[in-house]
């Protein structure tokens, strides 16, 4: 074990540690990091990592895959995949994501089933089998983590959703009581127009401050999105690019004193008739 | 209330029916004769924030803000010639809305009715109404000529005479010694102003502060600051010709911007500055303006200007450390102040000049401009040799240059400036305003400037007070989702790479203001108010390591206006402010505030009334309050500890010529038996204020 590699390791436990990233809840998806995060009542492809009531709005069957490197570092890449298909009275979901490389990695796999309750109500739920892995003979863990969200549209505008991750505050460790973080979160977003929507959201996790986001993405075209979002400290930008049943989504995110975090996603739509 | 009556004239019926009925159809009523207008108390909303931005409440003089919209309100600004210079004058319109309407009349031929502003991009019914009072669609006049007769036939005079006093002495007037006052407590402005047409103005402003010898002592020749210009404008070849005392700002302000440069404000959209060019100054402000001779070419597509200034200033003298000099400055003074023995050893003890130059080119719906600058200094500048001063100028000589644009494409506004410094400093910004759809606008501004960029006349969009040291990065948006509400908000995030006063570290922060108004009916109106703002700043007990901390400022505020009757509005105000330094004890801070405004239609006089109390822990958690009233429009007062304010204003019309106006202030602190500090310290708990002013017009 060379030195080089362990103080690697506890920079990246450092960093883990202070961006609250243990087992954490990771949002997904280039657009919703681009509009900071402000994914609770969106219903996209990602819906299945950042609110399951999310997919059961979704017309098409889909994939994605998302790629990040927080702060440019490699040690911190975060790589993910989700896809979803609805069969009769709902819609599955899956998503697997890793974060960390060989000496420190969490990983976590989701099942998720949504559906609509009415033409403007759903809910979805999630089981997440989660596992962290700490070389030099630390160890692995895995545990099971439940999720489950709401979705409401007031009216063709308005849409509000909820959603609770890990409402049953699953212990990671005996040792000095660690548990996955509990976090709920509340946001509607509003459409001025066909081109703009304007997203709002507040988050609260257990054991740090309220975070209040607001996001906003604007289409000049019919197949071009920019978008921007706002939370305390970090903001964030990006834009997407959609090609027929391919969308391509780029962003990222600024923090005051670490930098930037570059995000990639792509995404792929099914036909209809596939299903 | 007043009501626009649409008049059909020959030259419409000519033209498209179509806008015509448009026009019609649009046609709702206009109430301008509120007695506060709202587009007013636009302009107090930013003059508040600048203050309270740059925590200098006595230094600036806005009033020529409102003199600027009180002439256009008297001679109403004609939209289908209208320059746009002169529609960013009003302060109402930002840079998207003044190139959509300059591109729709290049493109539609000259507007027919001032409804047809509602089919331009970025004109709401809101922003319509705003600036309906100051506009109006004519015909394209006849360019008059020049000719002298003509000037003194209509030339039109005004002649103004303040005068403001606190009652209480200060210890300044009571105690001799080197910080004693040698002049009166009186205040006492003299101003005459001369307009003729559009061709010609002159103006002449001569002041004494409180304190400031007059008529007597150092001040032999009367009034301790005198200012005065004659400016000639031709339609011609030569725009214009200053000479005297003028302003100059160009582009986006990273070269050269001189008089006001406004910031974050609630006008989130208003972001983008535009460069008035040359402009007689006419200000109080005893620093800040150039004097010499400013001239404007206009030559086919291009405008050409140059300035050339020699003025002497106040600046602190020190022993030279250069050996070719014997004297130098460690500091340039900005207050204007010149009562004591120090001070007027500090007056024009600095010898400026300064010339420079913009060229700018426009062509339809795009402009591009090169300024440069040059300032001269007598005496070499040599800050003290503290860290935070490292990377500011010293010498003697300081070159400047900068290149600016600004276009506009479809529903987006582009726009941005580069300026360097001759020591290799650079400054950049660049910023996108954008109406993404009828109900939502859109804004960014991302700035750069570096640590060792070194300007004495810059005003940049920033957080600092100068334009060097910060990278930030804005964000502004605009929603009216339903008529008669609206919601502004931006988020503003910054870094400061090198120390600052106060800050003995790099730093960051950011800075969040969210506005709600919501206008029940045309009698109410509700807003609130709330700014987030984080920045370090050092400990507060020095120890071995000074380091720094982070502060939050939470303000919150609600504010209703409403008429009572039709001769009286009232406006109530509660504020609350939240400061936290890390590890330190917070400061809180309240205000609650009624005003009351008498106006009645055909009587001559009209009557403001205010009473506030407040109560804060500390100065840090002071709430800045800007009083509207019929003397000067409006005063800022910062207000710390516990007491109460009563003020009293009035104006009354002796005849169209002359206008008399009066304000009384008593401040009354609960807690203290002393107001203020050093020579301005009063003993007691009381402080009164009165201040009358006559206005002739001939």
């Amino acid at each position: 074990m060379s030195l080089k590699k362990s103080s690697t390791k506890f920079f990246v436990l450092f960093i883990c540690s202070v961006f609250n990233a243990d087992a954490d809840n990771y949002p997904l998806g280039a657009r919703n990091s681009a509009l900071g995060n402000t994914s609770v009542s969106l219903s996209d492809v990602w819906s299945a990592q950042n609110n399951q009531a999310g997919l059961a709005f979704l017309k098409n069957n889909s994939a994605a895959f998302y790629h990040e490197q927080r702060f440019g570092l490699k040690e911190l890449s975060l790589n993910a995949a989700t896809t979803n298909f609805s069969i009769k009275k709902g819609v599955f979901g899956i998503t697997i994501s890793s974060f960390g490389y060989s000496l420190y990695s969490e990983n976590k796999f989701g099942i998720a089933y949504a559906k609509p309750l009415s033409t403007t109500f759903s809910i979805g739920v999630q089981l997440n089998y989660f596992h962290t892995h700490i070389a030099d003979g630390y160890g692995n863990k895995g545990v099971l983590v439940p999720e489950i969200g709401l979705q409401k549209k007031l009216n063709e505008k308005l849409i509000f959703g909820v959603h609770f991750f890990n409402f049953t505050s699953t212990k990671l460790a005996h040792y000095t009581d660690e548990r996955v973080p509990t976090i709920v979160r509340l946001g509607m977003n509003y459409s001025f127009s066909k081109q703009v929507i304007i997203a709002l959201e507040t988050e609260k996790d257990i054991q740090y401050n309220p975070l209040l986001k607001a996001g906003i993405e604007y289409a000049p075209r019919k197949n071009i999105f920019l978008r921007a979002g706002v939370s305390s400290e970090i903001f964030s930008f990006g834009f997407g690019l959609n090609v027929k049943q391919l969308q391509l989504d780029f962003s990222t995110t600024l923090h005051p004193t670490l930098g930037y975090t570059p995000q990639i996603g792509m995404s792929y739509r099914f036909d209809k008739k596939t299903n | 209330m007043k009501k626009i009556i649409f008049q059909p004239q020959k030259w419409i019926i000519q033209s498209n029916l179509w806008i015509v009925f448009f026009a019609l159809l649009f046609s709702y009523k206009v109430s301008s004769q509120e007695i506060l207008s709202d587009e007013e108390l636009e302009i107090d909303e930013k003059v508040e924030m600048n203050v309270e931005n740059s925590d200098a409440v006595e230094n600036s003089d806005y009033t020529n803000l409102f003199e600027i919209l009180q002439a256009y309100h008297k001679n109403k600004l004609n939209l289908n010639t209208a320059t746009a210079n002169d529609l960013s004058d009003l302060q109402l319109l930002n840079n998207l809305q003044i190139n959509n309407l300059l591109n729709h009349i290049r493109e539609n031929g000259l507007l027919l009715s001032v409804y047809e502003l509602q089919t331009i991009d970025g004109f709401s019914e809101e922003i319509i109404q705003k600036i309906i009072p100051y506009i109006r669609v004519g015909k394209v006049e006849e360019k008059n000529n020049f000719s002298l007769n003509k000037i003194f036939k209509y030339g039109k005079s005004q002649w103004t005479s303040a005068f403001e006093q606190t009652l209480e002495k200060s210890k300044g007037y009571l105690i001799p010694g080197k910080t004693s006052y040698l002049g009166s407590p009186q205040k006492i402005i003299e101003r005459y102003k001369f307009q003729s047409s559009n061709f010609v103005s002159a103006g002449f402003t001569s002041k004494k502060d409180a304190g400031e010898e007059f008529f007597s002592g150092s001040q032999k020749q009367g009034f301790d600051f005198y200012s005065g210009y004659l400016s000639i404008k031709n339609n011609h070849f030569i725009k214009n010709i200053i000479v005297g005392d003028y302003q100059a700002s160009f582009g986006q302000g990273l070269t050269t911007w001189t008089g006001f440069g406004f910031g974050k404000s609630s006008d989130v959209m208003n972001i983008a500055k535009s460069g008035a060019g040359i402009r007689p100054y006419t200000s109080l402000d005893e620093i800040n303006f150039f004097r010499g001779i400013a001239t404007t070419f206009a030559f086919k597509r291009f405008e050409i200007s140059t300035f050339i200034s020699d003025k002497k200033t106040d600046a602190t003298i020190v022993p030279s450390l250069n050996e070719k000099d014997s004297l130098a400055v460690s500091s340039i003074k900005q207050g204007g102040l010149h009562r004591t023995i120090t001070e007027l050893q500090n007056k024009n003890s600095l010898q400026e000049k300064i010339f420079g130059g913009n060229i700018t080119y426009q062509k339809n719906n795009f402009s591009i401009g090169l300024t440069a600058l040059q300032t001269n200094f007598d005496k070499p500048i040599q800050k003290k040799n503290i860290l935070y001063n490292a990377y500011d100028f010293s010498g003697k000589i300081n070159t400047n240059a900068g290149i600016n644009y600004g276009f506009s494409h479809r529903n987006f506004y582009f726009f941005g400036e580069t300026a360097i410094s001759q020591n290799g400093g650079f400054a950049y910004m660049n910023g996108i305003l954008a109406s993404l759809s009828p109900t939502v606008s859109f804004s960014v501004l991302h700035r750069n400037y570096s640590r060792d960029y070194q300007n004495f006349f810059s005003k940049g969009f920033s957080e600092n007070t100068k334009t060097s040291n910060e990278k930030g990065i804005y964000f502004g948006i605009e929603m009216h989702p339903f008529s008669n509400f609206s919601i502004s908000a931006f988020a503003d995030y910054f870094q400061f790479p090198w120390l600052k006063y106060l800050v003995n570290a790099p730093s960051y922060g950011n800075d969040f203001l969210e506005n709600a108004s919501y206008t029940l009916s045309s009698s109410i109106k509700l807003s609130v108010k709330c700014r987030q703002h984080k920045r370090f700043k050092n400990m507060p007990s020095a120890g071995l390591i000074n380091g720094i901390l982070p502060i939050s400022q939470n303000n919150y505020r609600f504010q209703i206006q409403y008429n009572a009757r039709d001769f009286m509005e009232f406006m109530n105000r509660l504020e609350y402010v939240n400061y936290i330094q890390t590890n330190t004890v917070p400061s809180n801070g309240f205000l609650i505030s009624q005003t009351i405004f008498l106006k009645k239609k055909n009587k001559p006089f009209s009557i403001s009334l205010n009473y506030t109390l407040f109560q804060t822990d500390d100065y840090n958690s002071r709430i800045y309050f800007l009083e509207n009233d019929f003397y000067n429009r409006y005063s800022i007062s910062d207000f710390f500890y516990k007491g109460s304010s009563v003020s009293f204003s009035g104006k009354y019309e002796l005849s169209k010529k002359i206008i008399l106006s009066v304000r009384a202030t008593q401040l009354f602190y609960q807690n203290k038996n002393n107001i203020g500090s050093g020579s301005d310290e009063i003993s007691g708990n009381t402080k009164n204020t009165v201040a009358g002013q006559l206005q002739f017009s001939f």
